[in-house]
């Protein structure tokens, strides 16, 4: 077992690659009562084209499918997961995102046993044709509840812009109309896809004892059978080379409009380094220019364009890539404008030597308020894991990172690209 | 199975009480600091924008642009401020997180400047002749008009603030937490001022802070910056006064109601409010948490079971406490055509659990899932706040390691017992547009 040690952070993070390919992770958190465990394959609604292994077939699945099977995963022969956990307490859940589908519970007492539960149930799948049309009713309900939600359709409006037919602008748990073709064979040939321990990683983080976290889980994962897996073959549309289009709208019954505007990344390092800098530098920029602090920001807000929520973000993964900005505003087209123009001007002039220092300062502050939550810490270190990201050293990234850096890659993203923007206008 | 409660306090003259907690665990320094008074219709959009309003900017930092910037240079102290309502009474709250220095380069006294900023945040706003400045006002009224109108965007906050508002109509919880746009036109820079500073004058300031800190050290800060803000006119008395916990129950004579209400949705909210004969001072209040859970705070309970997983009517159906209030709230999310079948078997597993219709597994499952919650909570820097602040408003003190013993003691029994005090008061339902039935909109 590997022990990494992140001496500023008094943080040691237990790592080790077991003989059927899983990734473990154990972080020993001293005084915390709560044990979090996070396990997860690298598998998400993007992932819609692929090669079966074991029949090397390449399938195109039912969008939505990755979110479906992560609901069908609670249900065992022998009855319903969540009862399983209940006998010990632990509160368990999941969630599905573009590139992973996560299984996790967190538990006070009896965290062998919970962490067995937590290996079979995903090592175990159960599907009938009862049971998965009784979970299009469910699922249906969720789709309806997102889609009365204005934040989600508005962000979801945005990605159609940005990417058109490229996956990442499906809504994770499909449409109603996808999720009604989807059936057990195919839940099955998702789940041997990318359920091999190959493809996934455990995370455990809590008042735990390394050595015998890691011994349970080996001799858990040594009871079952399972045949060494080539790499796993994902297809992809290709990325169009500019945006879809411009203006995405759609109407709710809501107060007042909500608008999300933002940009393709043009620069996509294969690195993952590169990748964990440049996300690290477009930060530090959007706080300068947009972050609470800045004049911007609060000027946006005085000239009534937008509100306090005024905020951005950024994304950056091995095939793509979008910087995000928006909020509530009486005048969508007017604070686009406006904020473009910033934009412009700044990638033409540079960053405030003294707003990035702050800035940086304050990235450094924020990232240390992670570690003080099991759940926090295990998701994010987790999901930048399978992005090839040790989120651990962002500390240093962070301090290495100079204004020329910062300033480069705000003209990178800016100068010249398209800009995509949502709005969902009141009824 | 020991919960941490090493809280050491101490005060700063009259009013201001300190609640120290040092731990190793955590990389940050959790700061909370309470100002509360009574939920009053006339005064709860005042009390809302206080905060909004001090915010703004403090007599050093004069814009809110100079104060986050202050805030930010302290490897980004995130300050925050708000409102609150608990059962029927309302707090202001504010909130710091500073990174501890141990962890930073060159960051000695980091936690005594945040402190510094933090007190003047709360003491020492910018004024003009004495009083708010119009502008900073008027900029703050137009936003809280529109965080006001807001709120329904968020359909299953919506139907939850409307559940209970209408529930409690008569009652000060039923009181918007944000207030009333209509009474943003009345108030001045210097009514919102006054009551500002009746807000100083009656109410006493707990401060808690959790963190790896030094408690002699930590004492000596707070009472430097704190205490340069000490208000002569404290009203000691005002402070001791113990609070009346609202016993007015409406039980037999309330009627249940039905409230529909039309927007354009594709899903229908649909929510219950239940009255109970508990609540968080009351002997079995314990047992109203345990009844709770099984009907609906868990994934094997008796709503997420019957409504979602044999029904497949919903992807939401659940029920939390309101424990000041011993109300209990039911939320679902389902497809509008199924409002009656919905009802139907919402409604059955209130009656199930009157008719003691209780399994074991419920019974034990919730009991641990308390537990369980209850041992997490001492994760959470701020949940001896909280219950310091439920036994000042209710004078029952309750720590979460008595309420781990008194959940493990509930029975079968308990649970049957407080149900017979449960009734379906309120049924309301978040629609859409489409024509209803005439009868369906009628109070049964």
């Amino acid at each position: 077992m590997r022990a990494l040690t992140y001496k500023r952070l008094n943080e040691t993070v237990y790592e080790e690659t077991l003989d059927n390919g899983l990734q473990v992770f154990i972080l020993p958190k001293p005084g915390f009562r709560q044990t979090y465990a996070n396990f997860t394959t690298r598998y998400g609604s993007i992932d819609s084209e692929f090669t079966v292994p074991n029949r090397k077939e390449r399938i195109k699945v039912p969008d939505g499918i990755a979110h479906f099977l992560e609901h069908k995963m609670f249900e065992e022969e022998q009855g319903d997961v969540f009862i399983e956990f209940a006998k010990t307490g632990a509160s368990a859940n999941a969630f599905t995102t573009f590139d992973t589908t996560t299984y996790l519970f967190s538990s006070t007492t009896e965290i062998e046993k919970n962490l067995e539960i937590l290996l079979n149930f995903v090592q175990n799948p159960y599907f009938t044709d009862e049971n998965v049309e009784k979970e299009k009713g469910i699922i249906g309900q969720e789709i309806k509840m997102y889609e009365d939600n204005p934040n989600w359709q508005v962000y979801f409006g945005l990605l159609q812009g940005l990417y058109g037919e490229f996956p990442v602008a499906i809504d994770i748990a499909g449409t109603v109309e996808s999720i009604a073709k989807i059936t057990k064979e195919t839940l099955y040939d998702c789940y041997h896809t990318f359920y091999h321990p190959s493809n996934m990683t455990l995370f455990v983080v809590g008042e735990v004892d390394p050595d015998a976290i890691l011994r349970l889980v080996a001799a858990n994962q040594t009871t079952k059978q399972y045949e060494l897996q080539a790499p796993i073959e994902r297809f992809y549309p290709p990325l169009s080379h500019g945006i879809q289009r411009e203006l995405t709208e759609y109407h709710l019954d809501i107060s007042q409009p909500r608008v999300l505007f933002g940009y393709r990344e043009k620069i996509i390092e294969p690195s993952a380094v590169d990748r964990q800098k440049r996300e690290a530098a477009v930060e530090v920029w959007m706080d300068c220019l947009f972050g609470r602090s800045s004049k911007h920001y609060q000027k946006l807000i005085d000239d009534g364009l937008t509100d306090q929520g005024f905020g951005s973000e950024y994304e950056l993964t091995y095939l793509y890539g979008h910087s995000i900005f928006g909020g509530n505003s009486k005048q969508p087209l007017e604070l686009v404008r406006q904020v473009k123009s910033l934009l412009a001007q700044f990638a033409d002039q540079g960053i405030d030597l003294g707003d990035f220092e702050r800035s940086k300062k304050k990235a450094i502050g924020r990232f240390m308020s992670l570690l003080d939550s099991p759940q926090g810490i295990a998701n994010v270190f987790t999901s930048q894991k399978l992005r090839g990201v040790d989120v651990l050293t962002s500390l240093d990234i962070l301090q290495d990172l100079e204004i020329s850096d910062v300033n480069q890659v705000l003209r990178d993203h800016v100068v010249g690209n398209e800009l995509a923007m949502s709005i969902v206008w009141p009824e | 199975m020991s919960v941490t409660s090493n809280w050491m306090t101490d005060r700063v003259e009259n009013q201001i009480h300190l609640h120290i907690l040092p731990t190793e665990k955590y990389k940050m320094v959790s700061v909370l600091a309470q100002l509360e008074c009574s939920l009053e219709r006339d005064r709860a959009t005042k009390i809302a924008l206080i905060p909004q309003v001090l915010m703004r900017g403090t007599e050093h930092y004069p814009e809110p642009t100079a104060l986050i910037r202050a805030f930010d240079d302290l490897y980004g102290a995130a300050i925050g401020a708000r409102v609150n309502k608990h059962g029927d009474r309302q707090t202001v709250e504010f909130t710091m997180q500073v990174a501890h220095e141990g962890y930073l380069p060159n960051a000695d006294g980091l936690f005594a400047s945040a402190m510094n900023l933090f007190a003047e945040v709360i003491f020492q706003p910018k004024t003009q002749q004495g009083v708010f400045r119009s502008d900073d006002l008027a900029a703050e009224i137009t936003l809280h008009r529109q965080r006001i109108e807001n709120v329904v965007n968020d359909k299953i906050a919506y139907a939850g603030e409307r559940c209970a508002q209408e529930l409690c109509k008569d009652e000060p919880f039923g009181i918007s937490r944000l207030g009333y746009i209509e009474d943003l036109a009345f108030i001045t820079p210097m009514s919102l001022y006054e009551e500002y500073q009746q807000l100083l004058k009656n109410s006493a300031l707990h401060i808690y802070i959790v963190g790896a800190v030094e408690v002699s050290q930590i004492k000596e800060i707070c009472s430097h910056e704190f205490g340069r803000f000490i208000n002569l006119d404290f009203n000691l008395n005002h402070s001791k006064k113990a609070v009346e916990t609202n016993t007015a129950r409406h039980l037999v004579d309330q009627n249940e109601r039905i409230v529909i209400e039309q927007m354009d949705v594709g899903q229908g909210k649909l929510n219950f409010g239940l009255r109970t004969s508990s609540s968080y001072d009351k002997d079995d209040y314990l047992a109203l948490v345990v009844y709770n859970g099984i009907l609906g705070g868990f994934p094997h309970s008796k709503l997420f079971i019957n409504v979602r997983e044999k029904s497949s009517l919903a992807y939401y159906a659940s029920s939390r406490i309101e424990g000041l209030k011993g109300v209990i709230f039911i939320q679902s999310g389902i497809q509008i055509s199924n409002f009656e079948r919905a009802q139907t078997i919402i409604k059955q597993q209130v009656e199930d659990m009157r008719r003691g219709q209780i399994t074991d597994d419920e019974l034990n499952f919730t009991k641990k899932g308390l537990v369980n919650q209850y041992m997490q909570s001492d994760d959470q820097p701020f949940t001896g706040a909280v219950l310091q602040m439920y036994s000042r408003f209710t004078g029952r003190e309750r720590s979460v390691a008595e309420m781990i013993r008194d959940v493990q003691q509930v029975t079968k029994e308990d649970v049957v017992r407080v149900a017979q005090g449960v009734q379906v008061e309120l049924v309301y339902f978040l629609r859409d547009k489409e024509e209803v039935p005439q009868n369906a909109s009628a109070h049964i």
